[in-house]
């Protein structure tokens, strides 16, 4: 007697079948995608042609540029520094013409003059004074990356900067986002929180839909610099992967980045869209718990485990090509990333051997080396919000798996990995190393004893002294020897080890032109040059 | 010793023949002797290693080398699916047991003691009611850290309440019978009594709710792991891998269906048990109660 | 009559109390320097950033963080009776108006949902108890067994692998038309449409065995009026008392519906915010959750209440 439970049971079983036929009916056609359809849900949907419609990859949750200063400057485009950087990390004038050094620890920067606000008032140097200390006040870390002790209106078009120390890196710390220049007569809240941002940039901020996260922009007709070819853009906020790539795919959208590694491949053959995959300055890094009294305190250990790693495969395979095998500490593709450093090939018997010499044997054949009675193994943490590290983790797991060092994976968020990691441990991040385009950043604060990043104790003097010199080295060659020479010692000695720069995979349709990618940027940078021209297909 | 002799009588006494033989019953038992099965043997059955990477070939699809195709760290999804039951069923065998130790123990008590103990009691069951269980329990897992034994012990900590209900419903009802001031008399501890007498007579409540108690954990065990609060990787759990699943549904449809489909598989075996045995004992159930 | 709705109110009342009581002991075992996180969440945009002491107690002072646990919770307790239920701690708007701007999304995928499934098992319930044995209760009963035993976020990844993916019909995520709301509304229906469509059959078979119907047959009575007079009022009694459980699996199965499909709701604001650590809004949500949550089971009681009248007459 049938009873409902045995259909249900064939129903599963028939739901089974055809799933499988359907995986098996997927694999074999190769679907062409729907043709781009004009996204009727936004008003823009009659001006097309003119109109930029992006994907964003982030919750867009306000507009202050003091405090969302990566989104509001680098893809809302609606406020600009007073310095800019180009590609390759140098320096170009923004919002200042022109800058000089006064003394050791002050600098003149002259304004460009003409400029005006969206709302038409002019830029003076009070406007921008009033920004900058508004900014510093707001965003504790902008005081402690700009070290800014004091800000003096010369004229209209000068202003007096004062540093707590000698700092070459100054001019390039005024490229940091959250140091966009903004008027006082921004629309702001009932806590000074700007809502209504009224800056200089190429775009001017319409509106923003909160419930939705659709951020409004008009062209700036009075731009400074070249005026940009959209009229509009719509930044539509969709932090979920996989709904990015099917909005692009699906011409919901016209522009947007990271998306699922699983559409790659599949995107980059779809017509209608072009993607592109670009390192970027975020690096993957594996740091070590501390580098006294633990197994990482001999060089040869650390060497080994960066013998270890197959980053190719990781970068290719693992992460879909949404990385790139790390050779130093920063893309070489950076004005002053040492170019004649070669990185830690893939030589998992050079690892074993460097981890004999330093005293590790696999005594009682079970797979893990000891040492001294104790065993090799520790515990990976990584955090969730970067999709690249759980994968990577794993396959670093395994790779070292295979030369003796048990390793357990545990993903947690990042303010938690404090609370459990311990010395022994090791961690995988995605660092962020050019929020200021300047060497300084990145490599004193991780290789000098006492920098704020150098949380597992390296301890080099000789670092520790050319970092020294760099910070208030103002000659740009004797800058670059310096910075050199810490690259190649930081390569060397391997405190950390960079497995991989960040790659970033920009999808859009192939009828958005003009796209200038900027690895300066924290995700993307959008640029005004960006226009909407004739499809290729 | 007798104790527990005589309660396991009680089961099988009130426990008809045509229970077991009604076929969706037998088939539900057979599927979670099955499972059962695998997860005990699962490093026997499994043709692979769970944790065992093999980074060239990710993401293949379903062949005569791997049934269930690999994932995308090229590790085999179909002995995946069998470790992940062995941590589903054993997480979901911890939820329930747990919650229902609590909630007896809760149940009795709050119903023995009475007045403002079983009015405080209560209020906390009502409050630990006026939420979805699953947003309690991610709350709690987002305060402690994801992890499958956090999920668990959130899940266990707010899974009691039906039990507490039925035990405590029956201590009220015969808190006042007169065996109680007899065995007073004797000088036996009356609480020690009431618990004894409870235990043995929602036995038969207690084990329906149980089974479909087992399966909706492991729902929402498993909805932790997809929400990525449950199992971490390289656990293999199949919420979690439905999780990870999800980021390869285009490319990877076996990533999603596998997993999936097991946790229905699993989840209506249980509750062909459940309903089999609320059916069966339903009738009888009343009687119980009564004595 | 006023007692009895006093009664319950004041127990929802209780209850939400409690709640917010629970989630904040809850939410205060989070680990980790809440404002190193602030700093590096809200300030810096970058989790890989260390902050200074300096900038750390100056974050603290902002967010009112150095005080002893149970005055925090007071604070916030007389903060919320006022209306501000505080601030996020990653976009700084109210807490509030987060919540109440993505109200009406999930309102609208709830109502939705329910409609879909109310629509599909009240009918199919009741023509399966009708002719009791025959296909159609077969079919039916093991399609609602099959639903309540397959994970609602297996069912929306099904379903958008089938429909948006593979067959091209409908979007994969987001909010917007109809188009959009279809898949998920199905994802959160489907549960509930399950047990409702049994409880109602079974519900049915009951009021069916009665003797007044069978008076009412006797007398005459066109049998389609026997069926909506009589029957479909006296079985839709225990479907809503079940409504109130079911509100339970639909206000959690939210949360799962709309991470899925992107839907921007409370559910997933509630996911997001504890992805984020931003406590505020969890909190919010929380409490947002169980007011709604104890508002409807109230009017549930309520309507059942003029449902049921030998209620009128028992104790309560």
């Amino acid at each position: 007697m049938m009873t409902s439970r045995k259909v249900a049971i064939i129903a599963i079983c028939l739901v089974l079948l055809s799933s499988i036929m359907a995986g098996c009916i997927e694999k074999e056609t190769q679907e062409p995608a729907t043709t781009p359809l004009m996204p009727e849900i936004t008003p823009a949907a009659k001006e097309a042609k003119k109109t930029l419609v992006v994907g964003e990859m982030w919750s867009i949750r306000g507009v202050d540029p003091a405090k969302r200063g990566s989104f509001v400057k680098e893809k809302a485009m609606i406020v600009d520094t007073l310095v800019e950087a180009n590609p390759d990390f140098t320096l170009r004038p923004g919002l200042a013409e022109s800058w000089e050094q006064i003394s050791d620890v002050q600098w003149k920067f002259h304004l460009r003059k003409g400029v005006k606000f969206h709302d038409g008032t002019e830029l003076t140097a009070d406007t921008v004074k009033w920004s900058i200390e508004r900014a510093l006040k707001i965003n504790p870390p902008v005081k402690a990356v700009t070290m800014i002790k004091s800000i003096e209106v010369v004229d209209k078009n000068t202003l007096l900067f004062t540093t707590e120390e000698p700092y070459a890196a100054f001019p390039a710390s005024l490229e940091y986002p959250n140091l966009g220049i903004v008027s006082p007569t921004s629309g702001t809240d009932d806590k000074g929180i700007i809502v209504k941002p009224i800056g200089t940039g190429p775009f001017k901020f319409e509106s923003f839909d909160v419930a939705t996260g659709t951020l409004y922009l008009l062209r700036n007709d009075d731009y400074w610099g070249k005026k940009p070819k959209l009229e509009k853009v719509i930044i539509k906020e969709i932090p979920d992967p996989a709904s990015r790539a099917m909005s692009v795919e699906k011409g919901e959208v016209d522009f947007t980045c990271d998306v699922p590694y699983g559409d790659i491949e599949r995107l980059k053959t779809t017509p209608g869209l072009k993607v592109e995959l670009h390192p970027t300055a975020r690096v993957y890094q594996l740091t070590f718990g501390n580098l006294s009294g633990t197994p990482y305190s001999d060089e040869r250990v650390r060497k080994a485990i960066s013998y270890a790693i197959d980053r190719e495969v990781i970068s290719e395979r693992t992460l879909h090509g949404c990385a790139e095998p790390a050779i130093g500490p920063v893309i070489p593709t950076i004005a002053w990333a040492n170019k004649g450093l070669k990185g830690y090939s893939y030589d998992p018997e050079k690892a074993r051997d460097l981890l004999a010499e330093a005293g590790w044997r696999d005594v009682d054949g079970d797979g893990v080396l000891e040492k001294g009675g104790e065993e090799f193994s520790v515990t990976l943490y990584t955090y969730p919000q970067r999709p690249g590290l759980q994968p990577m983790a794993e396959a670093i797991q395994a790779m070292l798996k295979d030369v003796g060092i048990k390793v357990e994976v545990r993903v947690m968020d990042w303010s938690a990995i404090k609370e459990h990691m311990t010395n022994k441990d090791m961690k995988l991040s995605a660092y962020a190393l050019a929020m200021v385009p300047d060497p300084d950043y990145y490599l004193r604060r991780t290789y000098h004893s006492e920098g704020s990043y150098n949380l597992w104790g390296y301890n080099n003097p000789e670092m520790d002294s050319l970092l020294e010199e760099g910070l208030k080295t103002f000659d740009p060659d004797k800058r670059q020897e310096i910075y050199d020479r810490v690259q190649e010692i930081a390569l060397d000695e391997v405190p950390l080890i960079h497995v991989a720069y960040y790659k970033v995979a920009v999808v859009m349709r192939d009828h958005v032109k003009g796209f200038v990618f900027n690895p300066i940027a924290h995700d993307y940078m959008l640029n005004p040059e960006m226009y909407i021209g004739k499809s290729n297909d | 010793m007798a104790y527990w002799f005589k309660r396991k009588t009680i089961l099988t006494d009130k426990l008809p023949l045509h229970f077991l033989k009604q076929k969706s019953v037998a088939i539900g038992s057979m599927v979670i002797l099955g499972l059962a099965f695998l997860a005990i043997f699962a490093p026997h059955l499994a043709p692979y290693d769970p944790v065992e990477v093999d980074l060239y070939n990710n993401l293949l699809p379903p062949s005569w080398e791997h049934p269930f195709g690999t994932d995308n760290l090229g590790r085999d999804v179909l002995t995946r699916v069998i470790y992940a039951t062995k941590t589903d069923i054993l997480a979901s065998l911890f939820i329930v047991g747990i919650s229902v130790s609590i909630g007896l123990f809760i149940g009795i008590f709050a119903g023995y003691y009475g007045g403002i103990i079983d009015k405080v009691l209560v209020g906390m069951m009502d409050t630990f009611l006026a939420l979805p269980e699953i947003i309690l329990a991610l709350v709690l897992v987002g305060a402690l850290g994801p992890g499958i034994f956090n999920a668990a012990l959130a899940l266990s900590l707010f899974g009691w309440v039906k039990y507490a209900r039925v035990s405590r419903g029956l201590t009220l009802s015969i808190k006042e019978k007169e065996f109680i001031e007899a065995t007073k008399a004797v000088g036996f501890g009356d609480f020690y009594l009431i618990a004894r007498h409870i235990v043995q007579n929602t036995v038969a409540p207690i084990t329906t709710l149980a089974a479909l108690h087992l399966g909706h954990a492991i729902l929402s065990l498993a909805a932790l792991g997809f929400l990525g609060l449950g199992a971490q990787p390289p656990m293999p759990e199949w919420g979690a891998m439905l999780n990870e699943g999800r980021v390869f549904l285009r490319v990877g449809w076996w990533l999603s269906v596998f997993p999936g489909l097991m946790i229905m598989i699993t989840v209506l075996a249980f509750n062909s048990l459940g309903d089999g045995l609320r059916d069966a004992l339903d009738p009888r159930m009343k009687e119980v109660m009564m004595k | 009559m006023l007692g009895y709705i006093a009664k319950r109110t004041a127990i929802a009342v209780f209850v939400v109390f409690a709640t917010s009581a629970l989630t904040f002991f809850l939410l205060s075992l989070i680990p980790g320097e809440t404002a190193v996180t602030i700093i590096q969440r809200v300030f810096v945009g970058d989790v890989t950033y260390n902050p200074s002491q300096a900038e750390i107690e100056a974050t603290e002072q902002i967010f009112h963080l150095g005080n002893p646990l149970w005055m925090q919770y007071l604070y916030w307790l007389n903060n919320a009776l006022h209306g501000n239920f505080g601030t996020s701690y990653i976009s700084g708007r109210p807490v509030l108006s987060e919540i109440l701007v993505r109200l009406p999304a999930t309102v609208e995928l709830a109502i939705a949902a329910t409609i879909l499934s109310l629509v599909v098992a009240v009918p199919l319930g009741m023509i399966s108890a009708v002719r009791q044995n025959s296909k159609t209760d077969y079919l039916s009963m093991a399609s609602a067994t099959f639903f309540i035993a397959m994970p609602n976020f297996w069912l929306g990844l099904i379903l958008i692998l089938l429909f948006s993916l593979h067959l091209d019909l409908l979007p994969v995520a987001g909010y917007g038309g109809l188009d959009n709301l279809i898949l998920p509304a199905i994802t959160l229906g489907a549960g509930m449409m399950a047990v409702t469509m049994r409880l109602m059959r079974s519900s049915v078979l009951e009021v069916l065995r009665l003797d007044y119907i069978t008076t009412a047959r006797a007398k005459g009575m066109d049998e389609k009026r026997i069926m909506y007079r009589h029957v479909l009022k006296n079985a839709m009694i225990p479907v809503i008392t079940v409504a109130g459980l079911q509100l339970g699996y639909l206000l959690g199965g939210t949360v799962i519906v709309e991470t899925i499909f992107a839907w921007p709701g409370i559910g997933k604001l509630l996911i997001d915010s504890i992805d984020a650590r931003d406590i505020p809004i969890i909190q919010g949500c929380v409490v947002f959750i169980a007011i709604m949550f104890s508002l409807l089971n109230l009017l549930v009681d309520l309507s059942y209440y003029f449902l049921d009248p030998r209620i009128k007459y028992e104790k309560v």
